[in-house]
């Protein structure tokens, strides 16, 4: 980290008012430099509006954005220095590979010797060399989204903005494209806004995870401390996938979490094993539906209304086919008791 | 997809619409075809079969001043009127597409006007007009009206291209630095190039076979192409017609339906 | 909840920022030539024609003058009529054309098709008219080949009747029907035809039940569409027609160059927009919005 400890963007109460509705309402988030932050989030969720704010297509209706120490909230995107990758690439289909690249020098005056210099390194780093006199109907969706990056990146913008943009690839070349991000964030070091309503990006990406939700934000906290223990019940259920069970079947464990509001514990599903606690709960329940995944199973346990997931070893699913009772073992120390915050 | 038909009521039913689609090519291509096979005849009176085979209406055609000069007035109005919608196209789509006017989309549905308006009853408005104005047997006044006839398929083809461009493209121009203007004039313009093709082609195709306004609108000095035919045809016919007649189909069959068609089947595709 | 704003609350509308459009007036500024377009090609004349037709205080005589002069009572009804006649074949041939074009397989056959439906749109309006003149005269080729089989024994009169207007109309008209019918279909899917097949229909009954539904406003819109166009014909009525089969246009025609009666020619001009008025707002009215909506894609 550099010891310019101002953020790279900092929002400031941000809300966008259409009419009488609030696409995004009080966001307020500091981004630290070199930061990679997932703005995740359902659609509608005010992700994407948000965005388009800090790019410049659309101004807040009151708050403020600051792009380092220059307050941006109503200035042209032509002026705010950042670089931007869509969903659907939006390369210029009348230009080649190498004149997309070039086009934000060309924009800012670079001269020519230095255009073709950069543009053929990017195109270098980018593995896209071969392709520089192509056009951009003649490439496949990674290769064109390798171009809006190298695109994005070659003036070295601040920020960089990256909306949905593995959206359009097959879950293969998500993979790889995935990896090439991180490279490249590794590589750049530039400060990136990334949204998704992917968790499995935000997971691999993300050094810090925003989550939005019905034009709030939720929470945002690093990867892990997300992960290991979600600051809400939306957050636990949309991010890990965690099972989130009503207080009134542990006893006890209200104990463990805030008083005065309706609690849930939640308990990932690896975290929940068949058989007798140790230290915790033991709930009833039959075998619902079991589903291979190659090393282990998933099993969905009806416990008296009550739906669970448990992800167990393949020998005691094995023991355990649908229709099957069995106990489900809850484990005090792998539960969080979180306020109930769904509705 | 299976084609076959199975019932023989099905077959029937392919049959007839088979015979249907047959019967209206042919209607519709006999009077094109006639006109070229009419074209090459020599006899002295359009008859038919023709007896005698040749070019000579062609040659008539392309030597003598009678049929050039309306030939080259009738292009020369046709390229400037086409530029002039071409132009106020241009302005509209930016209005209508590109801009924050309110009452935008009204302003687009009015720029078709002239496509939809009976063109008997409109010609009897501009003759009124431009009698009154002096405007009647000027060829400025022939090449306003004639791009005001052309505007619609500038508005309607610039239209429809510029609703199915992805928006986005514009947008990254912007966040690379460019300003709204320049990314409309580099990258948005190229992109409609063929739009904007079609359209002139249109407009140009329109005031170039135009034959009622020129009645209505036109004088000594202004005999168009069609003008020129059309007095012709009146006054007892000349076989030469033939030969222009079979030389339009071919020629703007080459330039406006091969592309369009060209055009249309790459979409359907 | 923090109700200091930093800026001034206006709500929807802010008068600040960037936006990727231009602003109201300079929208205004491009929008200039094609309103002053419209002013003076379509406002100023349509006042004009009635300025013209109740000049001298004799409007209103005028106006009954078009309904009650044989006539004009003669070119009306036949204009009328035979436009309908028009819209119905333009409609029906179009839409076996456009059809043909949306589903056919065959690519002989698309090119084909497609080389008949723009035919008519590349000739020119004079060309178009007297090659179908040639078609049609005494000695021309439909009367030869008909004596010739001996199906007949003394040559046709097709030319200056309603078969040759009509006829003639419909050629003109043909591309334009073909044309929107095709983007109407366009966005019928393939596979619709092919499930109700699987459900047990025939071809007729799943075209019938499945797909008319579906395209019936944009036909319907179609036909209105080229009724009104059929309305004003010039060229084809006073060349194919003459003054046996008149169109009002013909009567216009008349009036113009020859009585030189400019009002009278207004009021005829003003009852035919009329008409089309009234077909256009029927075809709104049955069609509703979506059908034109279909068609402008």
């Amino acid at each position: 980290m550099t010891d310019n400890t101002q953020p790279a963007v900092r929002l400031d109460q941000v809300s966008r008012l259409f009419g009488s509705d609030y696409a995004v309402q009080d966001v307020s988030l500091d981004v630290a430099q070199g930061e990679l932050i997932c703005l995740l989030g359902a659609s509608g969720s005010g992700k994407t509006t948000l965005l388009r704010m800090i790019a410049g297509f659309d101004s807040p209706t009151s708050g403020r954005i600051m792009l380092g120490d220059r307050d941006v909230s109503k200035l042209a995107p032509s002026r705010r220095e950042i670089g931007m990758v869509f969903q659907n690439y939006a390369l210029f289909p009348t230009l080649t590979v190498e004149k997309n690249v070039e086009y934000g020098l060309r924009m800012r005056g670079w001269s020519a010797r230095d255009r073709s210099r950069r543009v053929a390194e990017m195109l270098e780093r980018m593995h896209l060399s071969a392709f520089a006199k192509r056009r951009p109907s003649q490439l496949s969706g990674g290769q064109q989204q390798r171009v809006a990056i190298a695109r994005a990146l070659a003036y070295s913008p601040k920020l960089m903005l990256m909306d949905e943009p593995l959206g359009a690839l097959d879950k293969a070349l998500k993979q790889d494209m995935l990896r090439e991000i991180r490279e490249v964030h590794r590589e750049f070091g530039t400060t990136i806004l990334y949204v998704t309503h992917d968790r499995e990006e935000a997971l691999t990406l993300a050094d810090r995870v925003a989550i939005m939700r019905n034009s709030k934000l939720v929470a945002c906290t690093p990867v892990t401390d997300l992960f290991h223990a979600p600051p809400t019940a939306y957050a636990a259920e949309f991010f890990t996938g965690a099972n989130l069970i009503p207080v009134d079947r542990l006893p006890g464990a209200e104990d463990q979490g805030p008083a005065g509001v309706d609690l849930v514990a939640s308990v990932r599903p690896r975290d929940l094993t068949l058989g007798v606690a140790q230290q915790g709960w033991t709930l009833q329940g039959t075998v619902a539906d079991s589903i291979f995944l190659g090393d282990d199973a998933s099993l969905t346990i009806d416990l008296n209304g009550l739906s669970v997931v448990a992800q167990v070893p393949l020998s005691a699913a094995a023991a355990s086919p649908v229709g099957s009772s069995v106990r489900v073992a809850v484990e005090r120390s792998t539960i969080h008791v979180l306020e109930d915050d769904r509705k | 997809m299976a084609t076959q038909p199975v019932r023989p009521s099905e077959r029937v039913f392919s049959i007839l619409t088979g015979i249907a689609i047959g019967a209206i090519i042919v209607i519709v291509l006999a009077p094109a075809v006639l006109a070229v096979v009419l074209s090459f005849s020599t006899d002295s009176a359009i008859s038919f079969p023709p007896k005698n085979w040749g070019f000579d209406r062609y040659v008539d055609f392309f030597t003598s001043p009678q049929w050039t000069d309306p030939l080259f007035l009738s292009i020369r109005l046709g390229l400037m009127s086409a530029l002039l919608a071409l132009i106020v196209g241009l302005a509209t789509l930016i209005a209508v597409h590109r801009s924050r006017l309110p009452f935008r989309g009204g302003i687009e549905t009015l720029s078709l006007v002239s496509l939809v308006l009976p063109v008997s009853a409109y010609a009897v408005a501009m003759f009124v007009v431009y009698s009154a104005t002096g405007l009647r047997g000027t060829e400025i006044g022939i090449i306003m009206m004639y791009a005001m006839l052309g505007l619609p398929m500038v508005v309607l083809i610039g239209g429809t291209a510029i609703r199915q461009l992805n928006g986005d493209v514009e947008l990254v121009a912007n966040v690379l630095g460019a300003s709204k203007f320049r990314a409309w004039g580099g990258l948005t313009f190229p992109m409609l190039a063929p739009a904007f093709i079609a359209a002139f082609a249109a407009a140009f195709q329109l005031a170039f076979e135009e034959a009622v306004f020129i009645d209505f609108l036109g004088g000594p000095g202004l005999k168009t192409l069609p003008k020129a035919i059309s007095d012709s045809v009146r006054y007892g016919s000349d076989p030469v017609i033939t030969a222009i007649a079979a030389t339009l189909v071919i020629i703007t069959t080459v330039f406006v339906a091969i592309p369009l068609g060209v055009a249309r089947g790459r979409k359907h595709d | 909840m923090s109700s200091t704003r930093a800026h001034d609350a206006k709500g929807a509308t802010r008068s600040s920022g960037w936006h990727p459009h231009l602003g109201p007036w300079q929208g205004l500024l491009f929008a200039a030539p094609v309103l002053a377009a419209i002013a003076f090609f379509v406002v100023y004349p349509l006042v004009q024609l009635f300025i013209q037709a109740f000049s001298d205080g004799a409007g209103l005589e005028r106006f009954a003058e078009v309904f009650t002069n044989p006539v004009s009572v003669r070119a009306l009804t036949t204009t009328i009529v035979d436009s309908l006649i028009v819209a119905l074949i333009a409609v029906l041939a179009g839409g076996l054309i456009a059809w043909t074009l949306h589903a056919t397989t065959r690519r002989w056959l698309r090119v084909l098709t497609w080389i008949a439906l723009l035919i008519p749109f590349t000739m020119g309006t004079i060309v178009k008219n007297y090659s179908i003149l040639l078609l049609l005269v005494a000695n021309g080729p439909i009367n030869s080949a008909l004596l010739g089989l001996g199906v007949i024994d003394q040559p046709l009169q097709l030319l200056y009747t309603p078969i040759a207007v009509v006829y003639g109309i419909a050629y003109s008209l043909l591309p334009y029907a073909g044309l929107t019918l095709f983007s109407v279909f366009s966005h019928v899917d393939h596979n619709l035809i092919a499930s109700a097949k699987v459900l047990g229909a025939t071809r007729m009954t799943a075209l019938r039940t499945v797909i008319f539904p579906i395209v019936r406003g944009g036909m319907l819109t179609t036909a209105a569409l080229i009724f009104v166009l059929s309305l004003g014909f010039y060229v084809t009525p006073v060349l194919l027609g003459g003054l046996r089969s008149p169109f009002l246009a013909t009567v216009i025609n008349q009036q113009i160059f020859t009585l030189y009666d400019f009002p009278g020619a207004s009021a005829t001009a003003i009852v035919v927009l009329l008409i089309a008025l009234v077909a256009l707002g029927a075809a709104i009215l049955a069609g509703g919005r979506n059908a034109g909506r279909q068609m402008l894609r």
